[in-house]
């Protein structure tokens, strides 16, 4: 897995599928009254950070739950399939946006990993979605 | 008095015992088995075991060579029964007699008690009838004259719907209190929650505690009022506290509306979660004022307002999935300088579902509203508190809410609140090892994949 930052947001690369990640927040708070520096605690498959004042939980997926195979897409988080782009039989190029799935005030557009041509999809947009759920298949 | 049980657990046993000490009497604490070795155990001379909180037989048993009890605030500090088992037991009881716990415990008499002493209240009456109720005016409170925390509480907008609320309200209340008697007050709407802090006949300023989440308190304040309205609030408040006979602290609440009017609503015969925030605009102890007053010395009245102080309680709940109670273990714990903070965590300790949800309290104390309320947000922003999720965002947020800023406040209306943002850095030092945004240089992390982000 490598996270990359972009200036504006994280791109994240798993086995060749690519996550662009954009934090609804914008630049990181500065100059407020609070600490500058976050505090960081590991506890088993739990990352919890605190960073002026406001705590966060993140939590580490166990298994293979949102594992990507380069001929699939998976929801990278439970949340609701916003938009679908692509239908059966479309060539995509690697980077053009295909879905994106929402949650929790955040956005994840799921890009192609590589050029391929759309062979299955799965799930109309506005479907309620699960960490993991397979949600398009390319041909191989 | 040389010896003094604290018959509680938590924070509340930090407080009371830190006064104890500075009077150099000795402090005998509680715990029950899940509470073992909890930080409350340590904050006193002594701790013995009980069964439980609620437990009146065990908790005298752990009383021998005591000479006073202290109830706190929860548990068994409004419970007369507890109060005369205490005086058969020749100890002292910090509160009130059990005979005005009993009067002011049973809303109707403690209406009436009102009413005769000339202390304002809602327009209303135990006649539940619809023609009753059409004549108070809707919308209408139904009460339970064994209330409290909010049981056996129903509004009432609609009059074809009464009887099946009464219904409702009192198998609520049958079930709760064991006493399914009910009343009808006319909802008092807008209202502010101004409450007067007694100590026996002496009163020692008000406190606003509108903002509240189903009957909770969540921020809490000092001065509410200005200084007209407060000497007629603290004089309702000495009405009925003399007809009540009271002694010993209480917090006589009553429902202001934004004309001046105000109601009475109910008394607590103890001392309140909130009492830090008078402590501090009035340079008093209400603990040492308490044990004196319990040894039957003489109250003075309070030395003059100075500044504003306000109180956040930080609650182990999560407000982005309704509020639910959170349980876990603490992994990390930091509290900020230049507020007061009553607690009884530490790192390692385990916050469990068996008992109050609320963590700690933050007490700011500044010039004027505006720096308090500066203050407690520097010191919200100085704490760190990880393992369990908490309101500490969102109580930011709140504090940082224009309807809070512009003190525009009302019961069962609270500030709108932005969404929670999280802060870049936060997502930076969960990729550790930290990224730079300059260099941009690409992490490798342990995860597996992106999971649930959580903000």
């Amino acid at each position: 897995v490598k996270l990359l930052w972009r200036g504006k947001s994280y791109e994240v690369r798993v086995d060749g599928l690519r996550v662009t990640v954009t934090p609804e927040g914008g630049a990181p708070r500065s100059g407020t009254a609070g600490s500058t520096t976050p505090v960081v605690v590991r506890d088993r498959g739990v990352i919890w950070v605190s960073f002026d004042g406001v705590p966060a939980r993140f939590e580490i997926p166990t298994g293979g739950a949102a594992r990507a195979s380069a001929d699939e897409i998976r929801s990278p988080m439970t949340g609701t399939l916003v938009a679908v782009n692509v239908k059966h039989g479309d060539i995509v190029r690697p980077g053009q946006v295909l879905a994106v799935v929402a949650a929790m005030k955040m956005e994840f557009r799921l890009e192609a990993p590589r050029e391929a041509t759309v062979s299955d999809v799965f799930l109309p947009a506005g479907s309620k979605v699960e960490l993991g759920a397979l949600l398009l298949r390319f041909k191989s | 008095v040389k010896t003094v049980l604290i018959a509680n657990r938590g924070e509340v046993v930090v407080r009371v015992a830190r006064t104890l000490r500075a009077m150099g009497l000795r402090s005998i604490g509680i715990f029950a088995p899940p509470d073992r070795g909890a930080p409350h155990t340590e904050a006193v001379d002594e701790a013995r075991e009980v069964t439980s909180y609620l437990d009146i037989p065990s908790i005298l048993a752990a009383a021998k060579g005591v000479d006073a009890l202290h109830p706190g605030w929860g548990f068994l500090s409004q419970n007369p029964a507890f109060a005369d088992a205490c005086a058969a037991a020749g100890l002292i009881f910090v509160g009130p007699s059990a005979a005005a716990m009993r009067l002011m415990g049973d809303k109707a008499a403690a209406r009436a008690t009102a009413i005769q002493a000339g202390v304002p209240v809602a327009p209303g009456g135990d006649d539940l009838s619809p023609a009753a109720i059409e004549k108070l005016g809707l919308p209408v409170m139904l009460k339970a004259v064994a209330g409290g925390g909010g049981k056996g509480l129903r509004r009432i907008d609609d009059l074809r719907r009464i009887a099946e609320e009464v219904e409702s309200a009192r198998r609520e209340a049958v079930a709760a209190f064991g006493d399914g008697r009910m009343f009808a007050e006319k909802l008092v709407a807008p209202a502010r929650h101004v409450e007067i802090q007694l100590i026996g006949q002496v009163a020692f300023g008000e406190r606003d505690c509108s903002l509240q989440r189903r009957f909770q308190k969540i921020i809490e304040e000092a001065p509410g009022v200005d200084a007209g309205l407060r000497a007629k609030m603290e004089e309702a408040a000495i009405r009925l506290a003399k007809a009540a006979g009271y002694a010993n602290a209480g917090t006589v609440e009553f429902l202001l509306r934004p004309d001046g009017r105000f109601y009475f609503m109910e008394m607590n015969t103890r001392l309140q979660v909130e009492h830090p925030v008078t402590e501090a605009v009035r340079g008093v102890d209400l603990v040492r004022l308490q044990m004196e007053a319990a040894q039957g010395l003489p109250i003075a009245p309070p030395p003059p307002l100075k500044g504003h102080a306000i109180e956040a309680r930080l609650y182990a709940e999560d407000p982005d999935a309704g509020f639910l109670p959170m349980s876990g273990r603490v992994l990390k714990l930091a509290w900020p300088a230049g507020a007061r903070v009553e607690h009884a965590l530490r790192e390692g300790l385990d916050v469990t579902p068996d008992y109050d949800p609320m963590l700690a309290k933050l007490i700011a104390h500044g010039s004027d509203r505006e720096d308090a309320r500066k203050r407690l947000v520097a010191a919200l922003r100085n704490t760190v508190l990880l393992g369990v999720q908490t309101n500490q965002s969102y109580l930011l947020r709140l504090l940082e809410s224009k309807s809070f800023i512009d003190n525009d406040l009302a019961i069962g209306r609270l500030p709108d609140v932005p969404p929670e943002e999280l802060p870049l850095a936060a997502w930076h030092a969960a990729a550790k090892p930290p990224i730079s945004e300059r260099n941009r240089r690409s992490v490798s992390l342990a995860w597996e994949t992106l999971g649930r982000w959580r903000l």
